[in-house]
């Protein structure tokens, strides 16, 4: 059998019925086997006498003298023999599935000392996830902002899962302290004095019934006594923060003192919190806040979505993996005021994130260090319109629009310290506009699989690209343009052949192509199995700007594509090129059906296609375009 | 209890160890070798074996991970590790190290039985782990742990002397802890005098003999070539001692970037707060010099303010007695009966 990994330590004064009910709950949600000290710390009540001859399954130390929470701490650590302690205060209510995040977490992250669940108030309200410590020594339970993983300053011993080798190797909770109050503090200083972190997970929640053990004059003596100790005890630590009283009157020290234990501090500004699963360039978004995300776990990677869309959904994920997600903020310039001075780095996605949100933001954080990040030129969208409008009063409204866009960018790239592009193409116009902003290229980073099926194992032709639900897309205009003039032709050589539209949300025009020759799949979870089912990926795209993320996609699950100059742009197609890229619907056919018939040509493209996305678009490529974003921002690189 | 690492970080080192007892020496070792070697090859993963390990929880293990060598085969374990260190003396793990492929790099820690010298790349026999605590023990933690024992009644409050063996169920801090507040320490234990070396706490053998130990510089000498045995072997395994360089390189120069950056930053940041700090000096220099030139003015007013208010009070004076004498009393009347009469 196992042994068991975890002890758990309660330290009780008076409180039996507490005691055994909060015994009760551990048994009754605490599937993993276990071992219980209880330390009695000489109740007058009767408590550990009581608690000594009915306690089951739990071995009860009883302490001569009432020393405290710290020592019977201490006394209990030296009996436990497990891997893991838990301290746990007898007002504490565990709920099913309450350990295992905190295991899992401890499993993953050798680096940290101790992990705390959320406590929860008795109505759900959080009562603390984590806490700060202030310059004046007293602490403030953080139960502000949004939650997600994270180092904490400090984490309540009342319920707190530390690795006894960590405990002992700090030397426990400090002698120096009265019967409670500011042990666990000091512990948790102590610990990162040695080098170790603690954290929170959300993802476990207990509630705290908060039942003090001592009347309020009594424990406010306590206090009292205790923060002069701890205030003696760590004159430096406290020198280097904010006070904790007058949070209320001065916001943003909060946001200071909650995050001031991270390297650097990111802002990224998007339209939506990324959906990778439905296109529109959240797929990249999701790439870069990762890349700022794996940079450093202890950073504060913080996400403000300006629109809620999915938040609810998609946030928790992000969460889970210590990114604090923002959404639902109507007064964006004073959302950026509650945390003046906090943020190193603030980085916006397109243009009109940057006019509405990223400008205002960022004048509350002047210390910040700038990014503009273009996922895309937007004003050239306009201008290919304009370019193939034929009424005078759309190609006027095309040309105004390509304007306010094009002048829009022009001021972002000029407002930016550093600037980031998709392709070359687009970083040389950046930096012609804009040659004070030092311009990086990060495109896509797309994995190739080790082994991708080829000609035999495939049929058909596929269409890959989100709709929005909204009409007169680029990616609506371009399927429409392959159902009404690309298709027919083609399948007059090829009778058999059928074209399957894969992308989320398609609009009506685009439902309405649905017939036996055409399937509307909709939105797939994962597209790989369906690009790697198909023979051609054709997308013949009149409107466009930046690197298309779906080519990306193809090219590394070993699909040909046929598209146009438009969506050739930023691939680095080299010889390829000039078997897939095609400006009229009569090229496409002829290309498409070249590739169909000829498995030499298509085997030689697919080789062709699959070095390319290795050199350019893979995610170690990416990962190097990210670092130097990283190190222009004066971030440091994440170890190799 | 998670299942052998594999992570394979830069190379990894398996140090087998007899840490599931519960004897100072067998916590001694284990540790010592695993930060003096991960202080040498940062980066690398130190796992700890054991014959039963985490099977056999102890007390005295501190709450140290440590993987059971029992049912694992050899080549399972070979395979984990770069190099492994055999540390103990434990016949289960001595037999198990001899049966590990004669490619996989063996060191020897202490005594071993000759099959195993033979068949190890490197043996090291001497001086004591114990005398190189450094990185092992906090030594500031002893007196806040002598305090807690010392608190739950389980240390005496004045001067002692230790003359038995400690109890088996003490945490490895705690034993420490003991010895390095002791007036004397008499046991037969070499690793006991060892951490009493390091602790600078007398200790004799009961026949009040002392112990000698060889410099500590041999052992951090051995402890060196382990590790330059571990960094060779991980070049000729996977050759990527290369690529490594090339990765640090690469990291240092992103490092450098970031480094000059951020100096960029602080200086611009600093010119920043400069600007409007020089104005504002600037205009406080303006401001106490005019306060200095209202300050000089209006001394001459006050002063000028004091000679009128001076001469008025005088020519008050004057009047006051002009109107005191008789002349002017006497013909009052006369005066008002003639300013009626005129209208």
């Amino acid at each position: 059998m196992t042994p068991p990994r975890i002890t758990f330590v309660l330290v009780s004064y008076g409180g039996r019925d507490l005691v055994v009910r909060c015994l009760e709950l551990l048994a009754k949600h605490t599937p993993v086997p276990h071992r219980v000290i209880v330390v009695d710390s000489a109740s007058p009540d009767g408590t550990g006498e009581w608690l000594a001859e009915n306690l089951t399954g739990a071995t009860v130390l009883r302490m001569h003298e009432n020393l405290g929470f710290g020592a019977g701490g201490n006394l209990a650590v030296r009996q436990a023999d497990t891997e893991l302690l838990c301290f746990l205060n007898a007002d504490i209510e565990v709920a099913d599935g309450w350990l295992e995040p905190l295991l899992a977490f401890l499993d993953t992250r050798p680096e940290v000392a101790a992990v705390s669940p959320v406590l929860l108030n008795p109505d759900g309200t959080v009562q603390e996830a984590g806490s700060v410590i202030g310059g004046d020594g007293w602490c403030r339970a953080v139960d502000f902002g949004p939650e997600f993983v994270r180092e904490v300053d400090y984490a309540s011993a009342a319920c707190l899962v530390v690795r006894r080798s960590a405990f002992l190797e700090v030397g426990g909770f400090s002698p120096e302290y009265e019967i409670a109050y500011f042990e666990d503090v000091d512990l948790m200083l102590s610990l990162r004095a040695h080098g170790w972190q603690t954290w929170v997970e959300p993802a476990s929640r207990v509630v705290h019934q908060r039942h003090g053990s001592s009347s309020s004059a009594r424990a406010t003596e306590l206090m009292r006594l205790n923060h002069e100790t701890f205030t003696r005890r760590w004159p430096d630590e406290l020198a280097r923060r904010s006070p904790v009283v007058g949070l209320d009157e001065h916001p943003h020290r909060k946001w200071w003192l909650r995050d001031q234990l991270a390297p650097y501090r990111v802002l990224l500004i998007d339209d939506r919190v990324p959906q990778p699963d439905r296109g529109r360039g959240d797929g990249r978004t999701m790439a870069v806040v990762n890349a700022w995300r794996e940079a450093d776990p202890r950073a504060r990677v913080t996400f403000f979505a300006v629109s809620p869309e999915r938040a609810e959904q998609v946030a928790p994920a992000l969460a889970a993996r210590g990114i604090e997600v923002v959404w639902g903020v109507e007064d964006a310039a004073h959302w950026s005021v509650e945390r003046a001075g906090l943020y190193d780095v603030v980085v916006v996605f397109r243009p009109h994130n940057f006019v509405g949100y990223g400008e205002p933001i960022a004048r509350a954080q002047p210390q910040a260090v700038k990014v503009y990040d273009a996922e895309a030129l937007f004003h050239r969208r306009p201008e290919q319109h304009f370019g193939t409008s034929t009424d005078v009063l759309e190609r006027r409204s095309w040309a105004v629009q390509a304007d306010v866009l094009r002048q829009q960018e022009v001021d972002a790239f000029t407002w930016a310290d550093v600037a980031v592009c998709v392709s070359e193409e687009e970083a040389h116009w950046a930096r012609r506009v804009a040659p004070e902003a030092r311009v990086h290229v990060a495109c896509y980073p797309a994995a190739v699989s080790a082994e991708v099926p080829g000609w035999a194992a495939r049929q058909d032709i596929v269409f890959f690209g989100g709709f929005d639900s909204t009409p007169r897309t680029p990616n609506e205009f371009a399927v429409l343009e392959l159902a009404e003039s690309v298709l027919p032709p083609l399948r007059e050589r090829h009778p058999d052949l059928r074209l399957r539209v894969v992308g989320a949300d398609p609009s009506p025009a685009v439902l309405a192509l649905d017939s036996p020759s055409i399937e509307v799949v909709g939105k797939v979870p994962d597209p790989r199995p369906l690009l790697e089912s198909a023979l051609l990926h054709v997308v013949p795209m009149r409107y466009g700007a930046g690197v298309k993320i779906k080519f990306v996609d193809s090219m590394a699950a070993g699909l040909p594509f046929v598209t146009t100059p438009v969506g050739g742009e930023g691939l680095h197609l080299g010889w390829t090129a000039r078997h897939l890229i095609g400006a009229s619907p009569a090229e496409h056919v002829e290309l498409c059906h070249k590739l169909l018939t000829d498995p030499v040509l298509w085997t030689e493209i697919q080789q062709g296609l699959l070095e390319i996305c290795g050199t350019h678009f893979s995610p170690a490529e990416f990962r190097r375009s990210m670092r130097d974003v990283l190190t222009d921002c004066a971030v440091l690189p994440p170890a190799p | 209890m998670p299942g052998l690492s594999t992570h394979s970080g830069v190379g990894a080192v398996a140090i087998w160890t007899s840490a599931d007892q519960p004897d100072l020496g067998d916590q001694l070792t284990a540790r010592v070798i695993q930060q003096e070697l991960l202080a040498r090859l940062p980066g690398w993963r130190m796992s700890l074996f054991a014959t039963d390990g985490w099977r056999r929880p102890a007390v005295a293990d501190g709450g140290l991970v440590i993987e059971p060598l029992r049912d694992r085969a050899p080549a399972e374990l070979a395979a984990t590790a770069t190099m492994t260190v055999v540390c103990t003396t434990d016949p289960y793990a001595l037999d198990l190290a001899t049966r590990l492929d004669v490619t996989h790099p063996v060191v020897a820690f202490g005594e071993v039985p000759t099959e195993l010298t033979n068949r190890a790349a490197l043996t090291v026999t001497g001086p004591n782990p114990g005398l190189l605590l450094d990185r092992v023990i906090d030594r500031e933690t002893l007196p806040v742990r002598v305090a807690q024992l010392r608190q739950l009644s389980e240390m005496p409050v004045r001067g002692y002397d230790v003359t038995a063996e400690l109890p088996e169920n003490l945490v490895f801090e705690d034993r420490l802890a003991i010895l390095s507040g002791a007036r004397s320490v008499v046991t037969e234990d070499e690793h006991v005098a060892a951490a009493c070396a390091w602790l600078g706490v007398d200790c004799r053998r009961p026949d009040g003999s002392a112990f000698e130990f060889a410099p500590v510089a041999d052992l951090k000498a051995e402890l060196d070539r382990i590790a330059e045995l571990a960094e060779h072997t991980l070049a000729e395994r996977g050759g990527d001692l290369t690529t490594r360089m090339s990765v640090l390189t690469e990291e240092n120069h992103a490092l450098r970037q970031a480094h000059w950056q951020l100096r960029r930053r602080m200086l611009e940041e600093r010119q920043r707060l400069a600007e409007p700090l020089g104005q504002a000096w600037r205009e406080r220099d303006d401001a106490v010099a005019e306060a200095t030139v209202k300050r000089t003015e209006n001394e001459a007013l006050t002063r000028h303010n004091e000679e009128l208010a001076a001469r008025l009070a005088h020519v008050e004076q004057e009047l006051a007695n002009w109107r005191n004498t008789k002349l002017v009393r006497w013909t009052r009347p006369l005066r008002d009966a003639y300013g009626k009469a005129r209208g």
